[in-house]
């Protein structure tokens, strides 16, 4: 057995009881009067990489050397803010003479080697024993579009991109607070990326904010490319069928949940932030309720709370009739259904599963493809296959209704995250559905609620304001409330100041009471 | 680790081996043939003849197609029965969407149905909503109608008896609430008849106990819904109106009945004798009123005072025509078993019923006369 221990256990257990690697002790190299020194240590430490660029230049009559990547480096900036004023220079002192943001005077060699990497120039001078680092990094951004994943038809249009400075800025446009805080993380033992935690200081519970802090510092892995891969580091449970973490691709989302005192992670080269803690109702909670007016906005969330059930019940719902309780179809439609069914050689189970199946594929092959061939394929899948399948037999026409409803219902959710593990959910609920009827069906909730109930999101229960039940919470969570009725903030992320509101306003004539 | 392991296997494939066990209770259903209409009829000896209708939908591009499919068989028991004809029948036989269950007149009459009615009760998939109806002549001869225009003779009759129910025609049964334990008062059934090659309903056949010994027609059965207190959706009465020199076509008056209230007394007196007061109180619309006279407060007085003696002695027909048929249908029983235990106790109920004094009578008011006045 230790034979599958090894295969499935990922060598975890094996790195956790070697000791550490102490990291290499850095040999502080100081900087070198002479250029060549310095140049050959550089070029030594890089392992002599080719984009590695020696550009000679003399400061004032005294030689000098510009050492720099190119393919992080921007030649336009270089020249710029670094080789044109140098030529022109009259002072002595080169902080003052170049006219980039970020100048830095180090004198040894190990750190501006790595500000190098990060797309820093760097200016040996021949005879001093310290060098300038100069930002010139070339920057390549798009720009800051509605996410394709997430469009709203109101409110605004914008979207992360995948860089944090811009990042940072959409979210500081909108809270002009001096307590928005700004907390800087370096992640990837390799990859080295910059990562920031933004909250509300005097909104965001500060145990909510260490546990969030300690365990961002706890994660030691070489690749922490992106904040998906930092997600499954920190959440409270992989192996939960939902996820525990709110990925939006949206500012205003992000705003919102700040504002609710909760915490916001974002990371360079990643166009979404991860908010934390989040209860199950986030997932069903969009910008477009909050822009739209009260009583459309509850309808539109009902319903996609409604989707929930569908998507997760409906073919097990199907499955548990056509196979147990087939008396509960009224008359009419009973023997309409029948007809279709009985050539179908298949139980209903395999039915359902077969035709999951052909839409998950579908679905997969449709998001691969480029789309027009994409849309080809929706033809093709939608119109051709669904009669082809009842035609030969294999699926009854009931049968496409349901598992095309399903598939509609667990689209509507506006979270990706929680959409997939609605898809996956109804796999689990419609085997018991075909083994045990309806009563298979309400083990199976049972066990998902009983799940939900359990789990929580860094040390706040999950299923709030449902469970634990909080009524007044209720209000933005099953519904959306006009605005001035929402006088508290939702408790579960347990916020320093509950009361965000105040509803009372003067005058009268309106339905305030 | 190795123990680990096993146990980890163990517990998969107990689990596994306890989810299996709930395909015992499957029943696919592809695999079926649904009953719509079962009929029983007496047959030789204590035998039964059990007729049904099972009905098949084929589906098509073109639509959907009905079809009716019949078997008789004869058997010992109910039960029996159904193990025949699943021998007899492609697939899985099942009764559990049937919706109608027919009684032979002759079965009805002369013989004890309710032995027969007992697999009912048992089955937890037994059809308890399926209505329940006597047909003149026999049931198989209704069922083997098969088909009446597109629609199949289960579906026909089952929609046939519904708007009759919801008209107040007849009384709403079906197995269920002919349940044998639901003691202290006889059922009526509707009774249904064969009218040129079409089911056609006649009125409702009384039961006394388990045995079926009269019968009311439609007006009757009317008069004795709303004597029973069981009115449907809605409740029409046409009666001759107080005009006797009217020419034809005016000598007739609608009204349909808004709030029936009902009355009903049941006195021992100190010296055993049973006594029965049933007072029946109706507010009406009148619906149709061809002489059109109404907008006067003394015609429409009138008009009143006339029905409600018609009424009344219909009423009092209807109540000696039931206690003829020793029908008790008003739940006289019930009422002296919980009211009046000792008296129970001392009688012979089938005796003492067809002499029991009834003191009946309706009165009527119009509330309502129609848009017209």
């Amino acid at each position: 057995m230790g034979f599958f221990r090894n295969m499935f256990s990922n060598n975890r257990h094996v790195n956790m009881s070697r000791k550490k690697a102490a990291p290499a002790k850095e040999n502080d190299k100081p900087v070198s009067p002479t250029l060549q020194d310095n140049f050959a240590y550089i070029e030594q430490a890089l392992f002599r990489t080719e984009d590695l660029v020696r550009r000679p230049l003399a400061y004032l009559s005294k030689p000098g050397v510009l050492l720099y990547l190119s393919s992080v480096c921007d030649s336009q900036k270089i020249h710029e803010t670094i080789l044109k004023p140098m030529a022109q220079a009259g002072a002595d002192d080169l902080e003052v003479v170049l006219t980039a943001t970020l100048v830095e005077k180090y004198s040894s060699l190990e750190p501006v080697i790595d500000l190098m990497l990060r797309g820093y120039a760097v200016i040996f001078l021949e005879g001093r024993q310290e060098c300038h680092a100069v930002r010139a990094a070339f920057i390549n951004l798009r720009s800051v579009d509605e996410p394709a994943n997430e469009k709203s038809i109101q409110g605004s249009h914008d979207g992360f991109i995948e860089s944090l400075p811009v990042n940072l800025q959409l979210i500081r446009k909108q809270i002009n607070s001096r307590n928005l805080i700004v907390r800087r993380y370096t992640l990837g033992n390799i990859t080295k990326t910059d990562a920031a935690i933004v909250y509300l200081n005097n909104l965001a519970n500060p145990e909510v904010v260490d546990e969030i802090d300690q365990r961002i510092s706890a994660v030691n892995a070489d690749n922490i490319m992106s904040g998906y891969l930092l997600l499954e580091y920190i959440e409270n449970q992989s192996y939960s069928p939902f996820p525990q973490i709110l990925q939006t691709e949206r500012p205003d989302r992000v705003v919102g949940n700040l504002l609710e005192g909760r915490v916001a992670l974002l990371t360079e080269g990643t166009p979404a932030a991860l908010v934390m803690p989040v209860t199950f109702f986030a997932f069903y909670q969009s910008p477009d309720d909050y822009n739209s007016r009260s009583l459309a906005g509850s309808f539109i969330r009902l319903l996609r709370l409604f989707s929930f059930f569908i998507a997760i019940t409906l073919p097990a719902y199907y499955i548990a009739v056509l196979s147990f309780h087939y008396e509960v179809i009224p008359m009419e439609l009973f023997y309409q259904i029948k007809g279709s069914v009985e050539k179908i050689p298949y139980p209903p189970i395999l039915e359902a599963l077969f035709m999951e199946l052909a839409i998950e594929l579908l679905r997969e092959a449709g998001m691969r493809l480029p789309s027009p061939i994409g849309q080809t394929i929706g033809i093709v899948g939608g119109l051709v296959i669904g009669d082809a399948v009842v035609k030969v037999g294999l699926v009854s026409y009931p049968m496409i209704t349901v598992v095309a409803l399903t598939a509609i219902a667990s689209f509507v959710i506006p979270s990706h995250e929680m959409s997939y593990s609605v898809r996956l959910l109804r796999f689990p609920v419609m085997i018991l559905a075909s083994l045990f009827g309806f009563i298979g069906i309400f083990f199976g909730l049972t066990m998902i609620f009983a799940h939900l109930c359990k789990l929580e999101s860094f040390g706040t229960p999950y299923f709030a304001p449902a469970s634990p039940m909080r009524l007044k919470d209720w209000k933005d969570a099953l519904i959306r409330s006009p605005f001035w009725k929402l006088n508290e903030r939702p408790l579960d992320a347990r916020p320093l100041k509950l009361e965000q509101e105040n509803g009372k306003r003067k005058g009268n004539g309106d339905d305030r009471g | 680790m190795k123990k680990r392991w096993a146990r980890i296997g163990l517990r998969a494939g107990l689990c596994g081996f306890f989810l299996l066990c709930g395909c015992w209770d499957q029943h696919l259903l592809k695999d079926e043939r649904n009953v719509s209409i079962g009929g029983m009829d007496a047959g030789q000896g204590d035998k039964l003849v059990a007729t049904v209708s099972i009905r098949d939908i084929t589906t098509t591009e073109l639509g959907s197609k009905d079809l009716s499919e019949v078997h008789t068989v004869l058997a010992r028991t109910t039960q029996h029965a159904r193990d025949l004809l699943n021998d007899e029948v492609s697939g899985d036989y099942s009764n559990s969407k049937m919706r109608v269950l027919l009684l032979g007149e002759e079965l009805a009459k002369n013989h004890d149905f309710m032995p027969h009615m007992d697999v009912y009760y048992r089955d937890p998939k037994s059809p308890l909503s399926a209505r329940v109806a006597v047909t003149q002549g026999t049931a198989k001869e209704m069922v083997e109608l098969r088909k009446i225009g597109s629609r199949t003779i289960g579906l026909y009759i089952d929609n046939l008896l519904k708007s009759s129910v919801d008209t107040s025609s007849i009384p709403d049964v079906n197995i269920q609430t002919l349940h044998p334990l639901d003691r202290g008062y006889d059922f009526a059934v509707p009774y249904l008849t064969i009218k040129d090659s079409m089911p056609s309903l006649l009125g409702t056949a009384l039961f006394s106990g388990t045995r079926m010994t009269g019968k009311l027609n439609l007006d009757e059965s009317k008069l004795y819904l709303l004597l029973c207190d069981q009115i449907g959706k809605t409740l029409k009465l046409t009666l001759k109106s107080n005009t006797p020199s009217a020419p034809d076509g005016y000598e007739y008056v609608t009204v349909d009945v808004n709030k029936a209230k009902r009355k009903f007394k049941v006195t021992v007196t100190k010296d055993g004798e049973i006594r029965a007061r049933l007072h029946l109180r109706l507010r009406v619309t009148v619906v149709e009123d061809p002489s059109n006279h109404l907008y006067k407060m003394a015609v429409m007085h009138d008009l009143e005072r006339h029905l409600s003696r018609e009424l009344t002695s219909n009423a009092q027909d209807v109540v000696e025509k039931i206690q003829r048929a020793n029908h008790d249908g008003f739940g006289i029983a019930r009422r002296l078993m919980s009211f009046h235990p000792k008296v129970w106790e001392q009688l012979d109920w089938n005796k003492e019923y067809p002499r029991i004094p009834f003191d009946t009578s309706v009165s009527l008011q119009i509330i309502n006369t129609g848009i017209t006045d």
